[in-house]
């Protein structure tokens, strides 16, 4: 029956369970709509995050590849252009390295001299083997350790299939590794046979990670209590230090007592089916809800609430995918928490007065409950494959642009949330041909003469990001406002560079 | 696409028309008005006061173009002078000597209260690859303790200097043909011209 209650476990959950936000492309440069008289010297891609530059690789029109340098710079990805580009139609391959270690890729598509750009990132599948590797990983983790969790607090031998459980997160992160290594390259298993690219897997995120899974492991696989748990608090803490909820806000803790619960738990039941035939059943489940029910209220709190951190907005429930797995989810949790209640409340007395039928229902009704943690964590799962709503807003939110373009330079302007009131104004400068520069200043003004509205400036300050921002700057009134950028380029030399802007409504 | 560029042209005629109104500064210019292809003309920066602010200025900082050459700065008392150089578009040979540095900017450090005028005085020699009959700016930047008054901008097309809160000096640049039969009238209007017609192309 473990076995068995493994198999589906494996089956359903191949992506991992904790929720990710990775590198997400918020901007590109060249621009779409910009006409190009001549071949871009650079492609500038401008994520969400810091990003590490792992792989370029321009397609020519024939089908043919060539290998672009490519470096990062904060959040910018700068891919600089051969000379003598053709006059058709380019695809740029890329991959990055988000914060978390996650490798994102995409591919741009671009023409030169055709009077328009078309720049427009195509999401790549994901990495199937990876997220299986990755999958296979939590599971033996969760299922092995929590198990053992379990034996050591029940005072019960853990079966021979939790310690093979644990040995194989051995061969597992052997596996996660060659995987990660294929995905950061993008070219295969050849790269491989090198050491290059396990160097690479090594340095990041996901290297450490590993290393630390099998000391986990073998922490637990010591069979006893203080090592046990020990190993679950590491195993936890593994989780909500690489888990990206817990980067969104300081929920670090949360998290850590989210995946202390989850582990217990998923490790756990299964197990105590076999504990149904043992003659002192009953004070095992005792002993099970007692620990499992405040596991469970801890499991649905904190999830609900480290979610609902991705969501923010009640609009975003139903007009995201995001939202409708959180519903989904969250309409499982109820079935949950009565099938738990039934156990401990009904079940487990009738344990004391008729032991037969009680053992029946259990072996009926206990099935239930992994069967419905199986679609709580495949939807959890879900989560990872769409972006949160969350790392949405950066790029979706509401604003307004306006491209401006000089004798010597070019502004691209961007209003958030680009409606009447408070805004706040984000500017990338570019020389004519592309290339980017840091101006020493850049001031905009806004106006709007015929409504007899003043001139208002605002002074930009550049971020860390290398992105100038102004504001927050009040526009009172919706419709369109005279802007013009005051850019300067060196001591001496400046640009005013006008246009218009349209308030959203 | 015409209307855009017009409509351009409009907002940007309008918004340099309201970025120069509360420009109430004297501007930072020289005394000259115009100065005559390949002579060597003594030019006078005019600096009415510190930056925005009442602060006193330190820095004064002249930014030579192309096709002005043999710059010379006069020392100033109170003031330290420095050069940046850099390559020259086109060397050319002089007394034998192939000249490849050309000055691009001169600094004079010192110390200028805003309640005060001063002047500082170079030499240069304006070549012919500056086209005669057309204006030739010469950015300033005058840099004080907390920001800079920077006398840089160059109006567009359609602008005048009147357009802008903040306009480089320019000069006129006369013809040096021109220059031999007009040489009276040329006079009668820059009384501090020092012409060294001898060294035009001897420097």
């Amino acid at each position: 029956m473990m076995r068995r209650a493994l198999v589906t476990f494996l089956a359903v959950l191949i992506p991992p369970i904790e929720v990710q936000a990775h590198a997400q492309l918020r901007n590109a440069e060249p621009v779409a709509g910009s006409i190009l008289d001549s071949a871009p010297a650079e492609v500038v891609l401008t994520f969400n995050e810091s990003i590490g530059a792992l792989q370029a690789r321009l397609f020519r029109p024939d089908g043919s590849a060539v290998e672009m340098e490519a470096r990062a710079e904060g959040p910018r990805l700068i891919v600089p252009m051969p000379d003598g580009l053709s006059e058709v139609t380019h695809a740029l391959s890329w991959r990055v390295m988000s914060d978390d270690g996650h490798p994102v890729g995409s591919t741009h598509v671009f023409s030169h001299r055709l009077r328009d750009w078309r720049a427009r990132g195509r999401p790549e599948p994901v990495p199937r083997s990876a997220a299986v590797a990755r999958g296979l990983l939590t599971v033996t983790l969760v299922m092995g350790v929590g198990d053992m969790v379990w034996a050591v607090l029940s005072e019960t031998p853990a079966p021979r299939v939790t310690a093979a459980a644990l040995w194989a997160i051995v061969p597992t992160t052997i596996a996660l590794n060659a995987t990660h290594a294929m995905d950061m390259t993008g070219a295969g298993p050849a790269p491989l046979l090198s050491g290059e690219a396990w160097a690479m897997v090594l340095g990041s995120p996901v290297g450490p990670a590993a290393v630390f899974a099998v000391g986990v492991s073998l922490l637990a696989l010591s069979k006893r209590k203080w090592p046990v748990l020990l190993a679950w608090g590491l195993a936890a803490l593994a989780f909500a230090s690489a888990g990206h909820a817990a980067r969104a806000e300081p929920m670090v803790p949360l998290v850590f007592v989210h995946a202390m619960a989850l582990i217990f738990w998923a490790g756990a039941l299964p197990r105590l089916l076999l504990a149904l035939r043992r003659p002192d059943a009953e004070a095992l489940m005792l002993r099970f809800s007692r620990i499992a029910l405040p596991m469970v209220a801890a499991l649905v709190v904190l999830g609900g609430v480290l979610e609902w951190r991705q969501i923010e907005a009640v609009s975003a429930l139903t007009s995201t995918t995001y939202g409708w797995i959180y519903f989904g989810k969250m309409g499982l949790i109820p079935c949950v928490l009565a099938l738990a209640g039934y156990h401990k409340l009904r079940l487990t007395p009738l344990l004391a007065s008729d032991g037969a039928l009680a053992r029946m229902r259990f072996n009926r009704s206990l099935w239930l409950e992994p069967g419905l943690m199986v679609l709580i964590l495949a939807l959890t799962a879900g989560f990872r494959l769409t972006p949160p709503p969350r790392a949405m807003a950066e790029i979706a939110e509401a604003r307004a642009e306006v491209h401006l373009h000089g004798r010597e330079t070019m502004a691209d302007i961007v209003l958030i949330p680009g409606r009447p009131g408070q805004n706040t104004v984000e500017i990338v400068t570019l020389y004519r041909d592309f290339r980017t520069f840091r101006p020493i200043e850049v001031t905009l003004f806004f106006s709007m003469p015929e409504a007899g509205l003043k001139r208002l400036e605002a002074r930009a300050e550049m971020g860390e990001d290398g992105i100038w921002t102004a504001g927050a700057i009040h526009l009172p009134q919706a419709e369109s406002w005279d802007i013009v950028a005051d850019i300067l380029i060196t001591d001496f030399r400046k640009e005013l560079i006008g246009g218009e802007i349209s308030l959203l409504p | 696409m015409q209307e855009k560029i017009l409509m351009r042209s409009k907002i940007l005629a309008t918004v340099a028309a309201t970025l120069a109104a509360p420009a109430a500064f004297a501007h930072a210019v020289f005394e000259q008005r115009e100065v005559t292809q390949n002579a060597r003309e003594r030019m006078v920066v005019r600096i009415p006061h510190g930056c925005a602010g009442g602060q006193d200025m330190l820095r004064v900082r002249v930014a030579i173009p192309d096709g002005i050459n043999s710059v010379q700065p006069m020392v100033k008392a109170g003031w330290e002078l420095s050069l940046v150089t850099g390559p020259l578009v086109e060397p050319y040979h002089c007394h034998g000597a192939e000249i490849t540095e050309r000055v691009r900017e001169i600094i004079w450090e010192g110390n200028l209260p805003d309640a005060f005028y001063d002047e500082f005085v170079f030499r240069a020699r304006f070549t012919e690859a500056l086209p005669a009959g057309e204006l030739v700016y010469i950015p300033i930047v005058q840099e004080c303790a907390d920001g800079a008054a920077r006398w840089i901008e160059i109006p567009a097309e359609g602008q005048s200097t009147q357009d802008l809160a903040y306009p480089a000096p320019a000069v006129m640049v006369r013809p040096a043909a021109d220059h031999g039969h007009d040489q009276g009238h040329s006079h009668s209007h820059s009384h501090d011209h020092s012409h060294d017609h001898g060294h035009s192309h001897g420097d």
